[in-house]
């Protein structure tokens, strides 16, 4: 994972807590959704973000109110950080009426015009052009506004990324191109489906630059988040963050995941995870003591263990749901 | 031996075009290539040029001449050395006849004859006047209307700024609304459908043009899965208000991968409505309706049909509401709509 690390002179205390808490937060829910998984509360499809923490916490941090983001099908990470409600992911992902998409999306497929989150897509790369759309409508209406559209190192072959790569480039779209790599396209490892070994470099034969990050580090995310969106919000077009990240988990519920090894996964945890990274950093600067973690973790699991109990409560939809939300009625 | 210089077909569907300027004259000497003069079909004037070497020995047609028969000679090259006397055996303008054209197409009302339709069923005002009307103009008219009336639909495809148009549909659009609004794109249908599926999840009203459905099928993952299904899947709270649009089915003489016709295919899909119009009435007041309908609308054209003219109520605002049948002609035992 040769990315840079970038300086941690200038984090304060609270966003420290505050980023150990989002990560937590995420990956406590994520744990619950693969228990309601297993208890088969949840069906489906259910792809866990279990050690990519750290991409969407520090992306977030270096968005404003209004930007937008969308995201391909590993999206509950992406749904908590940007504020969306524990609750409401939970239920969809239970297919229970009380959860964002009326229990009709499921876990791949979930909106928050609120919030800004435009899906949750499970065609692998189409959200690439519907997140340069979002920046294109953003830059129509003048508004200055940013659009983070998220997609993986296996999207990144996708043809459509390219051309959207293309038009982004030609007509200065304020979109930031967030490659979540880590490293397995479901059980395709880079290597062997990849031709470049930087992903992000492929935006140099459109103009568009690029930089690879160390996302199994929170601020070193946050910071190159900056540079993008100050690249993009000045007018000057796209820009690709290459964020080097790591799945502890299978591609889905149902990946045996035999196309790498325990000891693999293993060496990661220990040596790269990103909410131990922040715990250290907070515990070896004296910002807090061990029993203020600890207060936190239990306030974490409240919230999930209510969203769960709020996931198993929620009724199923009404048989009548299949038949709404087809055509939108016309105003009178 | 003379030449007859014959009207050129210069697109699939010409039938017959107007002369509108001879760029040589009577005893001018010409090459192969020279451009011998401006013929202007229904979508644009072209320039003609010379096939063969030789000099004009007469010209058959005054320029200006409208309604010129494709294959129709419109002048006589003679070869160095040789008098129009001696060319005296084809110096009578010969003709094609139109039946003999493999592109003749059998409409149900004769080509030229403005048609209206069943109109009069409709819910007109009193004393709604009619001018006559290309299907051509009446899709640009709508959409020239709708864009006046919203500022945030605009038009996104190939060719339809600068070009005016594969088939001159957006002719003049560029210049009254500007590169914002009339967008060129690269030949890239999968990717600008979906950045035009995203413009409209964030707040915009998309025309889509592809230069014909047929190169829709790069773009259908982001026609069905995108834009049809979003409304759906996020339990109502957005869709893609969005008209996709263009030419589909039957040309002439393009063959198979031009042709298709994919009006039953969308028709199946959940989400999506589906408008296939006949007269430029209906094609101007349905496409209006379509760009103001918060679904996707596929809005599928006729090449065949652009050229043909056709009464066209005269009203600031006409539109025809989707989703209705017009009964174009009562059966006697059972009528279809």
């Amino acid at each position: 994972m040769a990315a840079k690390k970038t300086s941690k002179a200038n984090v304060s205390k609270d966003e420290l807590m505050h980023f150990y808490r989002e990560m937590l937060l995420i990956r406590r829910f994520e744990e619950k959704a693969g228990q309601l998984y297993g208890m088969g509360l949840i069906g489906g499809f259910c792809h866990l973000y279990i050690g990519q923490e750290a991409v969407v916490v520090g992306l977030e941090a270096a968005a404003e109110d209004g930007d937008k983001r969308v995201t391909s099908y590993r999206d509950h990470g992406h749904m908590l950080a940007c504020g969306m409600e524990a609750n409401g992911v939970m239920a969809e992902l239970t297919g229970r009426s009380g959860g964002y998409s009326k229990g009709k999306g499921g876990s791949m497929h979930m909106f928050s015009k609120e919030k800004h989150f435009y899906g949750g897509h499970g065609i692998v790369g189409a959200q690439v052009p519907i997140g340069a759309g979002l920046a294109f409508a953003d830059k129509y209406l003048g508004n200055s506004r940013v659009t983070f559209t998220y997609f993986g190192d296996g999207a990144a072959n996708q043809g459509q990324v390219y051309e959207t790569f293309n038009m982004a480039a030609l007509w200065d779209l304020p979109v930031i191109f967030v490659i979540e790599n880590n490293q397995y396209a479901m059980g395709t490892s880079q290597q062997r489906s990849t031709s470049s070994a930087e992903i992000y470099e492929r935006g140099r034969a459109f103009g568009i630059p690029g930089e690879a990050v160390d996302g199994m580090d929170v601020l070193a995310v946050k910071a190159a988040g900056e540079t993008a969106v100050a690249h993009c919000r000045s007018g000057k077009g796209p820009y690709i963050l290459e964020i080097k990240t790591y799945r502890y988990r299978g591609h889905s519920m149902s990946d045996p995941a035999k196309y790498r090894t325990r000891e693999e996964v293993q060496k990661v945890r220990e040596e790269k995870d990103a909410i131990e990274h922040i715990r250290d950093l907070l515990l070896t600067g004296k910002h807090c003591t061990e029993d203020d973690l600890k207060t936190i973790d239990k306030e974490i699991k409240a919230v999930v263990n209510k969203s769960a109990e709020f996931a198993k409560e929620s009724p199923e939809p009404a048989l009548e749901e299949l038949w709404t939300d087809i055509y939108a009625r016309a105003e009178a | 031996m003379a030449i007859e210089i014959l009207m050129p077909a210069l697109s699939p569907t010409m039938e017959e075009g107007t002369l509108a300027k001879w760029l040589v004259a009577e005893g001018d000497k010409v090459s192969s290539g020279d451009i011998l003069a401006e013929i202007e079909t229904d979508k644009a004037t072209m320039e003609f040029e010379a096939v063969d070497e030789g000099i004009i020995g007469k010209l058959l047609i005054a320029e200006g001449t409208a309604a010129i028969a494709v294959n129709s000679a419109i002048a006589i090259l003679l070869e160095d050395g040789e008098s129009l006397s001696d060319a005296a055996p084809t110096a009578t303008p010969s003709s094609v006849s139109h039946a003999s054209l493999a592109t003749k197409v059998s409409l149900p009302v004769t080509a030229h004859a403005p048609k209206q339709g069943n109109i009069a069923e409709q819910d007109l005002p009193e004393g709604t006047t009619f001018k006559t009307q290309t299907v051509r103009e009446a899709i640009r008219d709508a959409m020239s209307e709708e864009m006046r009336r919203d500022e945030t639909v605009y038009l996104m495809g190939e060719e339809v700024a600068e070009y005016q148009g594969a088939y001159k549909i957006s002719q003049g659009m560029l210049d009254e609304f500007g590169s914002k609004r009339v967008i060129d794109t690269p030949i890239t249908e999968h990717g600008f459908a979906g950045i035009a599926v995203g413009a409209s999840f964030g707040g915009l009203k998309p025309i889509v043009e592809f230069m014909t459905f047929n190169f829709a099928m790069q773009a259908m993952d982001q026609i069905i899965n995108s834009a049809a299904k979003t409304l759906y899947m996020s339990g109502g709270q957005m869709g893609a208000p969005m008209v996709f649009r263009g030419p589909n089915g039957a040309a002439a003489r393009v063959g198979a991968q031009h042709s298709q016709d994919y009006a039953a295919w969308y028709a199946h899909i959940p989400g999506l409505k589906v408008i296939q119009p006949y007269s430029a009435a209906d094609a101007k007041g349905l496409l209006k309706s379509a760009i103001r309908d918060p679904n996707p609308v596929i809005f599928l054209e006729n090449e065949i049909l652009y050229g043909q003219s056709f009464e066209v109520p005269d009203l600031a605002d006409y539109t025809v509401p989707l989703g209705k049948a017009r009964i174009w002609r009562e059966g006697n035992d059972i009528t279809l709509s």
